[in-house]
């Protein structure tokens, strides 16, 4: 059949997956931390045609040559080939919730879930009643050390991503402070947050509940220089970084794409029905 | 049919929710002793239609994956338990927290509530108790032809009166505040009152003002801690994104509607 129609279909079904992508960024264009999916379509293989029923043998008097038997290259259709995540830095917004934690430059929280490590960029952690700092799914943030065991109001991040407490209220649990009485005299340090990155941060996978999976193929993680190029921020929450604009751009061009391939798509039908019906009168 | 739809529709049932939480925060900012809710989201679940490292031929892999997510959940509804400001009413029954802690009345269902409205009132049995008639715990009695305007409630919570005919005041009782490990996992039950869960854990008691029990100011009441201009701007970015997604709805919507047209 004519090849016209297929290359037509698959770049309806490509601009189908673009705009599954565009859907979901606008989705969670209020979620904290949440990075945008970009996609990326690629070409089918090109092939070259060449004229059917020719040699490419074209005899003169003088002898003969290969006289460009071949048509040209022909594109067969696109392909969605990937969903690429922007790691772009999302703005700051303050809460004034001291257990609010954003990252300000590369990384990722390193988060302890019964499945294993997994990282995140939503700093929207609370504390359990055993005083641990934990995801809102109750899977608790890692210091280089562990979990953290922190009190309302007697603990401070800074931006090298130290836990600091007053150490006069440590200990019993139940021996609470409020932020007026706590002089930070005896300032111990109870952990550095675990901020890690990947060699290879494009290999990263999404998991839902905000978090991702490292496998394999992004490499090793290793710790980012806290302070310097990455600082932890707290009392802030990192904003998605969806551009709404540029995304109803995207979803414009989508639209339109995929009425132009439909275009394609039936100019093709009526082609072959003008050849079926008109050409030839049996 | 097409993923982004439903995508679409999860992102306006989520602001949806977000709208809720902001028109009942904003509904409550005349209400004393309230704390503020806000909205948190998670992403749903990604669905991965080509998986990253899987051979390609015997030599390459795939170099990356095909993701793509099905939109946005709301994960929690998170208390923010900052101070709101205080209000002098100067009614002698009024007291307002400065500081962490709750106030503890024993509901009728015979269990505690836990609140920061400390517009209390006195029953006919002398009893401090609050607007909807739940006695303070520990109980406070005062005696009989007490002077009312000599009630005295100290920054620690001692209450003082004077009885007629005797010029001393005596202490007839001593506030408690309770606090919690995790506040933010507290149950709102309606009524200013809050219980006590498995996030929050148990209550710790304390005196007013001391291990981190905030002082107990009389004459005065705990405004809420709602910001009207931060919910305006929340609201705002909360109706653009409803917006944004309900495009996204029309769009889809569309190329089925140029997917249908195909077939003429």
């Amino acid at each position: 059949m004519v090849r016209g129609i297929y290359t037509g279909a698959s770049g309806m079904v490509d601009q189908m997956h673009r705009m599954d992508a565009i859907s979901n960024n606008l989705a969670n264009v209020d979620l904290v931390g949440y990075k945008r999916d970009q996609s990326v379509s690629k070409a089918f293989p090109q092939m070259l045609i060449r004229r059917m029923n020719d040699d490419g043998v074209y005899s003169f008097p003088f002898g003969s040559a290969d006289t460009a038997p071949v048509v040209g290259m022909i594109g067969t259709g696109v392909e969605y080939n990937e969903s690429f995540t922007v790691f772009s830095q999302g703005a700051l917004k303050e809460t004034g919730n001291d257990f609010d934690l954003a990252l300000d430059g590369k990384g990722f929280f390193a988060v302890d879930t019964p499945r294993g490590e997994r990282y995140t960029r939503n700093g929207t952690f609370v504390l359990t009643k055993e005083g641990i700092l934990t995801t809102k799914e109750g899977e608790p943030v890692l210091g280089e050390n562990g979990i953290i065991r922190i009190k309302k109001n007697n603990f401070v991040v800074d931006e090298r991503g130290q836990v600091w407490q007053n150490g006069s209220y440590d200990g019993d649990p139940q021996r609470l402070v409020s932020k007026e009485e706590n002089e930070w005299e005896n300032l111990e340090l109870v952990d550095t947050l675990k901020v890690v990155d990947f060699r290879r941060d494009r290999y990263l996978k999404k998991e839902g509940d905000s978090l991702y999976i490292a496998p394999e193929e992004a490499g090793a993680s290793n710790q980012v220089a806290l302070g310097s190029e990455t600082k932890v921020v707290q009392g802030f929450l990192e904003g998605s970084n969806v551009n709404s604009v540029t995304e109803m751009v995207r979803m414009i061009e989508v639209n339109r794409a995929y009425e132009a391939n439909q275009k394609a798509i039936q100019t093709h039908d009526a082609l072959t029905g003008r050849l079926i019906n008109d050409a030839i009168k049996v | 049919m097409m993923r982004s739809l439903w995508t679409a529709a999860s992102g306006m049932t989520g602001q949806q929710f977000n709208i809720d939480t902001i028109s009942n925060n904003l509904s409550n900012v005349n209400t004393t002793g309230f704390k503020k809710n806000r909205a948190d989201f998670e992403d749903l679940l990604y669905q991965t239609s080509r998986v990253a490292g899987t051979p390609a031929t015997e030599l390459t892999t795939v170099p990356t994956g095909v993701q793509v997510g099905h939109g946005v959940k709301v994960a929690a509804t998170q208390k923010m338990f900052t101070q709101g400001a205080l209000q002098n009413t100067g009614n002698v029954t009024d007291l307002a927290i400065q500081g962490d802690g709750f106030f503890r009345v024993l509901l009728i269902d015979g269990s505690y509530g836990y609140s920061r409205d400390g517009s209390f009132k006195i029953d006919s049995n002398g009893q401090l108790v609050n607007s909807n008639g739940h006695r303070l715990i520990p109980e406070v009695v005062l005696p009989e032809n007490f002077e009312r305007d000599s009630l005295t409630i100290s920054q620690d919570g001692r209450i003082t009166v004077k009885v007629a005919g005797n010029d001393d005041p005596v202490q007839v009782g001593q506030l408690e505040l309770y606090r919690f490990v995790n506040p933010a996992g507290l149950s709102a039950i309606g009524q200013n009152n809050f219980k006590v869960t498995n996030a929050s854990g148990d209550a710790i008691p304390g005196r007013p003002g001391f291990d981190g029990m905030g002082q107990t100011v009389q004459r005065f009441l705990e405004m809420s801690n709602v910001s009207v201009v931060q919910e305006m701007v929340n609201m705002i970015v909360a109706q653009r994104a409803y917006e944004l997604n309900s495009k996204a709805i029309q769009t889809s919507d569309t190329m089925l509607g140029i997917a249908n047209s195909l077939k003429r």
